[in-house]
């Protein structure tokens, strides 16, 4: 384990500011990340035994024995399986074109449109989808209708969940690329490398280390849909474990019930979590100076063509539906907007998620930084079990019920206190909960190199704590710090869940508008609103790039 | 500059909120939010109501009817709550059931509706009837009753909402179980091939059907009142059955906890006022309980009053609620 490094001079501060575990020196940032770890699975814990409080016997029984129930379980795993392999396939050579055409016009852009889809409240991207792709859709009308296949159904769910899904993973993949030191690239050109040799040599290694985090993150969002799967699936046939647990909260107010199926759910992501922890491999990067690579292989003509060919693949795939919300935002215009509530509702929109989109990443950063430790060879069953534990808290809001989690919430805070400004904060931690798997995944390359490559001189020079965060993470981790900033600020502006929690009528977001516009009919309205809300992510995100990414 | 104001005014108004309650007692309801929404009827209420009760009047919206029950459930004996409103007719059993609600004063009997009302604790604000809406544009001849929207086929589309998790979904339920009873479950195999989809709530379907996904929706007689007058068009239809329309009235109750009894039966009482009543037609979109003569919309008057109105008693529903909703989904998922 000599490439873990121990510090040569062994009474230097770190030695006495931190303690040690299984021997191993540790630094600050891992440690609170470990903290970080334990309040996200102590808070988990303490949902679940707040509503399976009264939870009996009986009520396993009648769950075990539910045959209809075992077929909405097949359904859901299926759906989110084929879900995540559909986005994945895809994401890996539409990301692969992306890292390789570094430049080209507008590629900046196409990168901002990519970051929509995630952050659109679910009816919103239902109907963008539907403008696109349903039965008198664009396509529809293009191709015919009739001839046309109808989208309700499983196709209507992989092609919604691929729609929010594709973007996301090309998102999170492409900083993983980008960890590739150009100096690799440069001993690749020297070497002759073709693309395949590339692809087995460079890129494979790299897939294996960051997909499987990024497929247990996409899993889990499908096994969690809900509006999607009922309404583009065409009906009960398709239904997901979600759909369950509402009809328990929300109309038997089934605690123990909702419990028991939140458990159950959430005992399948993490098999599904584990699953993917297994195909991880860890991956030694190669030292650089981080400087932006350059590919020798890029620029063949046939190259080119293949990766345009994916790139505009994916740019209509997504751009469709996203034009034509923008068509039916611009129509919607025209109606007299109730500007002053449209912009207050922004402003609080945006006050909530950046604190929240900040808390997020920060958690996000010090659980990629405690995951990072690697694990001793001969460390014992409980160091190990410690280690696996930690390494899917980051997980844990993602493999939750939205539903289950929400309530649950709003439970435990209301357990203790009634205060309005409490519930201002749960829905601050309930975003930053929610945000941290996002952050997690897209961090988790970037801050695994760095560690690599400055852990053992930070050790030597006794670099450590903020300090350590100042001279060596800071700097070169700055742009995936703000992508994921952007990132779990967008989720933020997108939040449904949290802000109608509390029913606080003074705490009312776009997206809640965008809701009380289609109850109350105004279709055109709230389509404005769907709009004003998307173009306030693409703001914030390009500003945030900006500002504390230093880029451009 | 006056947005930003009015933002910071909101966050410190919650943040002082405890402190204004010392000087005023504070009555909390609990309702959906798009009652009190921009473009509900909530907001002309709290302004009237705080102008005559030398109180204030505190919102809580929930997402929908059986939300707000379910809230009321889960909080129990410590929920804030003084009064609930927006329960419906399916729920009201249910609800009498926790034993949270006391009986009001208002005189019940006194109410327009289509039909008797002798419960005393849950007081009817307004109602409205489940309708097919077509879109005369693309469907010149809609189906004339309920028997021909069961007859074999699969057209003309539908789109249709889960009874699971919305309340227009249990609402369609009820409505072919008055009418086929036993054998509602053959005839919601017929009409199964029609239907597009079964969206999680009314905003889904409500929505694909304006954008044209299909030419008929489930939703409200008086769905098409919307569009005639804030659109000026005759575009869209709902149909009246000669089987029936179901109807469904929605209720306030004031809690048997809330420290501010007095206030809450003003409350009740000015909910029920023409004042009030005024405003339901053209901001909830459904009938007012008292007689508002002129006040009433021409767009509403001109709506057919259904043939028949069908009513489940509310103690059936709390007692069959699961069993038909697991036979409805035994039947459209097969």
């Amino acid at each position: 384990m000599a490439r873990d490094g121990q510090p040569l001079n062994s009474h230097a501060p770190i030695m006495t500011t931190t303690r040690p575990i299984a021997g191993y020196p540790l630094i600050g940032i891992a440690s609170l990340g470990r903290v970080a770890a334990a309040i996200l699975i102590a808070v988990i814990a303490a949902i679940l035994v707040r509503l399976l409080d009264q939870a009996s016997a009986g009520d396993i029984r009648d769950l075990i024995g539910d045959s209809y129930l075992r077929r909405v379980v097949i359904f859901t795993v299926m759906q989110a399986v084929l879900s995540t392999l559909l986005s994945l396939a895809l994401a890996v050579p539409v990301t692969r074109a992306l890292a390789r055409q570094s430049h080209f016009p507008g590629r900046g852009v196409l990168l901002r449109l990519f970051s929509l889809p995630l952050v659109m409240p679910a009816l919103v991207a239902i109907f963008g989808v539907v403008a696109a792709y349903g039965q008198q859709g664009w396509m529809a009308r293009l191709v015919g209708v009739g001839v046309w296949p109808s989208i309700y159904g499983l196709g209507g769910i992989l092609v919604a969940h691929v729609f929010f899904n594709l973007p996301l993973a090309v998102r999170l993949l492409l900083p993983a690329w980008q960890t590739v030191p150009a100096e690799t690239w440069r001993l690749a050109a020297q070497l002759g490398m073709t693309s395949g040799h590339i692809f087995r040599l460079i890129e494979w290694p790299l897939l294996r280390r960051v997909v499987p985090q990024i497929a247990a993150t996409i899993f889990m969002l499908c096994f969690v849909s809900f509006a999607i799967v009922l309404t583009l699936g065409g009906g009960p046939r398709a239904s997901t474990l979600e759909v369950t647990i509402f009809q328990a909260i929300r109309f038997d107010a089934d605690l123990p019930r909702a419990g028991l199926l939140a458990l159950l759910e959430l005992v399948l992501c993490l098999i599904a979590g584990i699953l993917c922890r297994g195909l991880t491999q860890r991956m030694d990067f190669a030292a650089g100076f981080g400087r932006p690579g350059w590919r020798h292989d890029a620029s063949t003509r046939w190259a080119r063509i293949g990766d345009s060919a994916w790139i505009v693949l994916a740019v209509l795939f997504v751009g469709l539906p996203e034009l034509a919300l923008l068509a039916d935002g611009l129509r919607g215009f025209t109606a007299d907007l109730p500007w002053p509530v449209l912009a207050q509702a922004a402003l609080l929109g945006l006050s909530i998620s950046v604190i929240a989109g900040a808390g997020a990443t920060f958690f996000g950063f010090v659980l990629a930084a405690a995951g990072h430790q690697p694990s001793p060879c001969r460390a014992g069953l409980f160091v190990r079990i410690m280690k696996s534990l930690q390494a899917l808290a980051g997980l844990l809001p993602l493999a939750m019920s939205p539903m289950v989690l929400g309530i649950g919430f709003y439970l435990l805070i209301t357990d203790y206190t009634d205060s309005d400004l409490w519930s201002v904060i749960g829905i601050i931690l309930l975003n930053i909960a929610m945000a941290i798997p996002f952050c997690l995944a897209l961090l988790m390359p970037a801050v695994d190199r760095n560690l690599q490559q400055h852990d053992r001189l930070c050790r030597e020079l006794s670099i450590v704590g903020f300090n350590r965060f100042r001279l060596i993470d800071w700097p070169s981790l700055r742009p995936q710090i703000a992508t994921a900033f952007a990132l779990a600020t967008s989720l933020g502006l997108g939040d449904l869940i949290g802000i109608s929690l509390f029913g606080n009528p003074d705490l009312r977001t776009l997206s809640m508008l965008l809701y009380e516009q289609l109850s109350a009919y105004r279709m055109d309205q709230a389509a404005a609103t769907a709009l004003i809300l998307l173009l306030l992510v693409l703001g914030v995100y390009g500003a945030i790039e900006r500002l504390v990414g230093g880029k451009q | 500059m006056r947005v930003s104001a009015s933002l910071l005014a909101a966050v410190f108004g919650i943040l002082l909120s405890s402190a204004a309650q010392a000087a005023e007692p504070t009555l909390t309801v609990y309702t959906y939010d798009s009652f009190i929404s921009e473009w509900g009827p909530g907001p002309a209420i709290q302004k009237q109501f705080e102008a005559q009760c030398h109180c204030k009047l505190t919102w809580v919206g929930l997402e929908d009817g059986a939300a707000l029950l379910s809230r009321l459930k889960m909080e129990g004996k410590k929920t804030k709550a003084d009064v609930v409103l927006g329960l419906d007719t399916n729920l009201t059993s249910e609800a009498a059931a926790t034993g949270f609600f006391a009986p009001a004063k208002v005189d019940v009997s006194k109410l327009k509706l289509p039909v008797a009302w002798n419960d005393k604790t849950f007081v009817p604000y307004d109602y409205g009837y489940f309708a097919f809406v077509y879109d005369s544009q693309k469907l010149p001849n809609p189906p004339k009753s309920l028997a021909e929207l069961t007859a074999p086929g699969d057209q003309p589309k539908i789109l249709l909402m889960d009874p699971r998790t919305s309340t227009p979904g249990l609402g369609l339920l009820l409505w072919m179980k008055e009418v086929y009873g036993d054998k509602a479950t053959e005839a919601w195999a017929k009409v199964a091939p029609k239907v597009l989809t079964i969206s999680k709530g009314w905003s889904e379907a409500y929505g694909l059907f304006v954008k044209g996904e299909a030419p008929m929706v489930l939703s409200y007689t008086t769905s098409p009142a919307y569009h005639q007058i804030n659109e000026k068009t005759d575009r869209y239809k709902a149909l009246d059955f000669p089987e029936g329309n179901y109807l469904q009235v929605e209720v306030a109750a004031r809690m048997a906890s809330s420290k501010h009894a007095d206030l809450a039966e003003q409350f009740l009482a000015f909910l029920t006022s023409p004042e009030v009543q005024k405003l339901i037609p053209t901001t909830n979109y459904m009938f007012p309980v008292v007689d508002i003569g002129n006040d009433l919309p021409a767009e509403f008057r001109n709506i057919p009053q259904p043939q028949k109105t069908l009513l489940m008693p509310s103690d059936e529903v709390a007692k069959h609620r699961h069993a038909w909703i697991r036979e409805w989904l035994e039947t459209v998922s097969r």
